[in-house]
């Protein structure tokens, strides 16, 4: 053991209590009312579960139809046609991105444009490159 | 070139798939055993998965906070120049046996801070921190190290992919997975856009395979038709894996005579499948 041992094991053991609460990274700013732009940025900057779940009978039943007819490649391309965006596959999990995106655009337009800046707030909080 | 010079030699993959409940953890746990029974190699062990610990489980360690000498979590923060400076045998105090062989380096609680606190480092010196910990710590003692890395985009999987660069991804047939092989390359490929890492799939996996379905045949031919090169041997669906799970155990611990044909199915396949791994490693 050296002179450094008692700092050294210190800074070790305060490794495994920290959390990440009490952490958030500098660079990211907590308003007290945060925005709809500062909560998507923060909410990227966590470990958010990448999933939204519905449990919705009737809906799972009609795409399940959908898709064994190769009637969901239709409902995909319209609403890819109406996001004006290029669609990626052909499975549920795209029909669903595209389609609620589209559902938002139609009744809150606005937190499409908060989500929008909200990835880039965050991109920019994480000085990445691209 | 350089980067092969830093990790000093030592054998380096890790198991890494951004979607849950493919057998990530009980394929680590497998070829880490297979790799130190049938291959002679030190092996260690490092889970950075979670702090739920699922690695320590799968051997019949019981970890709680206070058991975890000296934390992994340390590598990523700013002093563990100094703690390593300090403290000749941390290493060896982060380490478990898990009476099969490998080593195990459990996950800690402070793995969530560790992530978020990297973030407030520079780019370009983020995501060095474990390829330096292997080479300059761990690379003297072991000859494989594996990594289980969390199932997400986050610093310490980045961080991972920095150090090993070799991916072994199991993926499991279900109905939700017809897109898992394009979604695979295209992570791996984000990744590659977005991070100054270049990860390569070693090994795919094919886990939790049911013969009798048409659904598994399938799948099974999917992958060795997208990575003939890369594609392991099928591990079989077997009850085995589970129960021995749940007593502490991989299959590799268990008499021939007590597992099922389905569980000696599944562990020659491990057998196998690190045979290949090891190989593909190597070149």
């Amino acid at each position: 053991m050296t002179d450094d041992t008692p700092d050294a094991e210190e800074l070790l053991q305060q490794s495994k209590t920290q959390k990440r609460h009490e952490t958030d990274p500098a660079d990211i700013t907590v308003a007290d009312e945060p925005t709809l732009v500062d909560a998507v940025a923060d909410a990227y900057a966590s470990d958010i579960s990448e999933n939204l779940t519905i449990r919705d009978g009737n809906l799972a039943a009609l795409f399940a139809g959908l898709e064994e007819t190769g009637e969901l490649e239709a409902v995909i391309e319209a609403a890819a046609d109406e996001l004006d965006r290029d669609r990626d596959g052909t499975s549920k999990a795209e029909a669903l991105r595209l389609l609620v995106r589209v559902a938002l655009g139609e009744v809150a337009p606005e937190t499409l444009e908060a989500g929008a800046k909200g990835y880039q707030q965050f991109r920019e909080s994480q000085d990445y490159e691209f | 070139m350089l980067y092969l010079y830093m990790k000093n030699g030592i054998l380096t993959a890790a198991t890494y798939v951004q979607k849950g409940g493919v057998g990530k953890t009980t394929t680590a746990a497998h070829v880490a055993v297979a790799a130190a029974q049938n291959h002679d190699l030190n092996t260690l062990l490092i889970d950075l998965a979670g702090t739920q610990n699922d690695l320590a489980t799968h051997f019949g360690i019981s970890i709680d906070e206070e058991s975890i000498d000296a934390p992994i979590s340390a590598v990523f923060g700013d002093q563990w120049e100094l703690i390593r400076n300090g403290i000749d045998n941390v290493v060896e105090r982060m380490t478990f046996d898990t009476g099969e062989g490998p080593v195990l380096i459990p996950a800690d609680p402070g793995l969530g801070a560790a992530d978020n606190n990297l973030a407030n480092v520079p780019r370009e010196e983020r995501y060095d921190r474990l390829a330096d910990f292997i080479a300059e710590d761990l690379a003297a003692t072991y000859d494989f190290v594996l990594v289980d890395l969390p199932g997400k985009e986050d610093n310490i999987a980045i961080s991972g992919l920095y150090a090993v660069e070799d991916v072994i991804a199991p993926l499991r047939p279900g109905a939700f997975e017809r897109n898992q092989l394009e979604n695979l390359e295209a992570d791996l490929q984000e990744i590659r856009d977005a991070y100054p890492v270049d990860p390569r799939l070693a090994m795919v996996l094919p886990t939790m395979i049911d013969r009798r379905t048409t659904q598994s045949s399938e799948f099974v031919a999917d992958i060795r038709e997208a990575y003939p090169d890369i594609a392991g041997l099928q591990v079989v669906s077997t009850q085995n894996i589970g129960d021995y799970q749940e007593a502490g155990s991989t299959l590799f611990a268990v008499d021939d005579d007590e597992l099922y044909s389905t569980g000696q199915e599944a562990l020659d396949a491990y057998s196998t499948a690190t045979d290949q791994l090891l190989q593909t490693l190597r070149q």
